[in-house]
C-alpha cells in the first residue's frame, strides 16, 4: 500500500499553470439516470460554482470555519461531490470522511465524536441511524441541518430523526446535469415532507 | 426579477435571485486556504488535514500530469482503500460515448486503467484495443502495461502515483528485473 501523502510530498507545490476559466469544463459527471447507458454530463466550473452559491444562500446561518460536514455520500456521484465535498470547501467547513456509507456504526461514531453539524445523506442513512442500537443514548445533538435527496423521505423517519437530533431536515431534488440541485424545501418555514420542495434562487449576473 | 409563486415559501433572508460570484472550484479551495488555512478540512479516522495542507497537496499533485492526460480517476482520494471500487465503477461507467475520449480511451478504462490518455501516442496504438485475455490475467499487470504504453514519457514519480492509484492484488509485488512492476514503468 502506497501512502499518497508521502508520494506527493516528494514534489514541490506548484499551483496550476493556468487558472481554469469559469466556462471551462470541470467534470464529466457520469450519470446513468433510470434508462440506458451512462452518459458523461459536461459540467463547467460555473455550473458547479453556481450550485454552491445557491446552496449557500439557501442554508442561512452557516458559520465560516465552524461547520462540520459528514462526508459519507460517495464523491463520484453528483450529490456527494457537491453536497459533501464542494459545498464544505466553499464555506469552508470540516469534512469527516466515511468510506462506506453503509457503515452505520462509523457514521454514528463520527457524528458523535466530531460533533457533525451538517449532514447530507439519503433517506436510507437517516433511517439506519434511527434504527442503530441504543441510539437514544448517543449524543447527536450537534447536528443542526440535514439535507436529504435521491428519494422521498417517510414523514415518520423525518419527524423521529429531527426529534432525536434537534436538527432540521431539508429535502431536495436535483439531477447530475444540473450539477445537481434544482429544488429544495425551505430550511425554516413551510415545507412539505416527501416532496422535492420549490425551485432554488436563480442566478442573475455574471457569466 | 419577476415574482414567482414559490418565492413566498422562501424563508426570510433567502433572495429569489443571487448575484453570481465568478469563482471556479479551485478558487474556492484557494480562498478557504487563504482565509481559514488552519481550519481542519478533512478528518479521516485519526488523520487530519488543514485547508492549508490540503491546498499544498493539491498543488503538489496537480501539475505533475502532462497536458495530454485527462484524468478520469475515481474522485475518492486515491490512498483510500476504496480505489478498487472506484476503478470498477469507472470500468462500468465508461462504456458509452465518453465525451471527448476516443475509442482507445474507453478500452483503456474498461481494462481497468484509472488514468487514461486523451491522445494516444502513435507507437502505443497497436496495443489497442486491449484484449480481454490481457486484462483477465492480472488487473494490476494490465494497468501497468497500459500506462506504460499510453504515457511512456511519464517520469518516475507520476508512474509511482499511477501505480498507487490502481487496484492491485493483495500479494506483495515480486522484486527483480523480471517483475511486472519493473517492466511496467522503468523502460521507455
Amino acid at each position: 500500500m502506497h501512502d499518497f501523502v508521502k508520494l506527493v510530498k516528494r514534489t514541490t507545490p506548484a499551483p496550476l499553470p493556468a487558472a481554469p476559466h469559469a466556462e471551462d469544463l470541470a467534470v464529466l459527471q457520469y450519470t446513468g439516470g433510470t434508462t440506458g447507458v451512462s452518459k458523461g454530463a459536461m459540467l463547467t466550473h460555473s455550473n458547479l460554482s453556481t450550485n454552491l452559491q445557491q446552496s449557500r444562500a439557501w442554508f442561512t446561518g452557516l458559520e465560516e470555519g465552524k461547520e462540520v460536514f459528514l462526508t459519507a455520500l460517495p464523491l463520484f456521484h453528483s450529490f456527494g461531490m457537491t453536497a459533501a465535498m464542494n459545498f464544505p470547501v466553499s464555506i469552508p467547513g470540516t469534512m469527516v470522511l466515511i468510506p462506506d456509507p453503509r457503515d452505520v456504526k462509523a457514521i454514528v461514531r463520527a457524528v458523535a465524536t466530531h460533533r457533525v453539524t451538517m449532514l447530507p445523506a439519503v433517506p436510507a442513512i437517516f433511517n439506519a441511524i434511527l434504527n442503530y442500537p441504543k441510539i437514544g443514548d448517543i449524543d447527536l445533538k450537534s447536528v443542526k441541518r440535514c439535507f436529504s435527496g435521491s428519494a422521498a423521505m417517510a414523514e415518520d423517519v423525518l419527524r423521529r430523526f429531527e426529534e432525536l437530533t434537534g436538527s432540521r431536515i431539508v429535502e431536495g431534488f436535483g439531477l447530475s446535469e444540473a450539477s445537481p440541485v434544482t429544488h429544495m424545501n425551505p430550511l425554516n418555514g413551510l415545507r412539505k415532507p416527501g416532496t422535492i420542495g420549490v425551485p432554488i434562487p436563480i442566478r442573475t449576473r455574471g457569466r | 426579477m419577476e415574482p414567482r409563486s414559490w418565492h413566498k415559501s422562501y424563508e426570510a433572508g433567502v433572495p429569489p435571485a443571487l448575484d453570481f460570484e465568478p469563482l471556479t472550484v479551485p478558487q474556492f479551495l484557494g480562498r478557504a486556504a487563504a482565509r481559514h488555512g488552519d481550519t481542519v478540512a478533512v478528518v479521516y479516522f485519526n488523520r487530519r488535514l488543514t485547508y492549508k495542507q490540503l491546498k499544498d497537496h493539491v498543488d503538489r499533485f496537480e501539475p505533475r500530469w502532462p497536458d495530454s492526460v485527462s484524468r478520469v480517476t475515481p474522485v475518492w482520494p486515491s490512498s483510500f482503500p476504496t480505489s478498487a471500487d472506484g476503478n470498477r465503477l469507472l470500468r462500468d461507467a465508461v462504456v458509452g460515448r465518453a465525451g471527448r475520449h476516443d475509442e482507445s480511451t474507453v478500452h483503456a478504462a474498461r481494462a481497468g486503467a484509472s488514468v487514461v490518455g486523451r491522445r494516444v501516442p502513435r507507437r502505443g496504438r497497436h496495443r489497442f484495443p486491449v484484449r480481454r485475455s490481457d486484462s483477465g490475467r492480472s488487473g494490476a499487470a494490465s494497468n501497468r502495461a497500459l500506462h506504460h504504453h499510453v504515457h511512456p514519457g511519464l517520469h518516475a514519480l507520476s508512474a509511482e502515483v499511477l501505480r498507487a492509484t490502481q487496484a492491485r492484488p493483495r500479494r506483495p509485488a515480486a522484486s527483480g528485473a523480471g517483475s511486472a512492476r519493473a517492466r511496467g514503468c522503468t523502460t521507455s
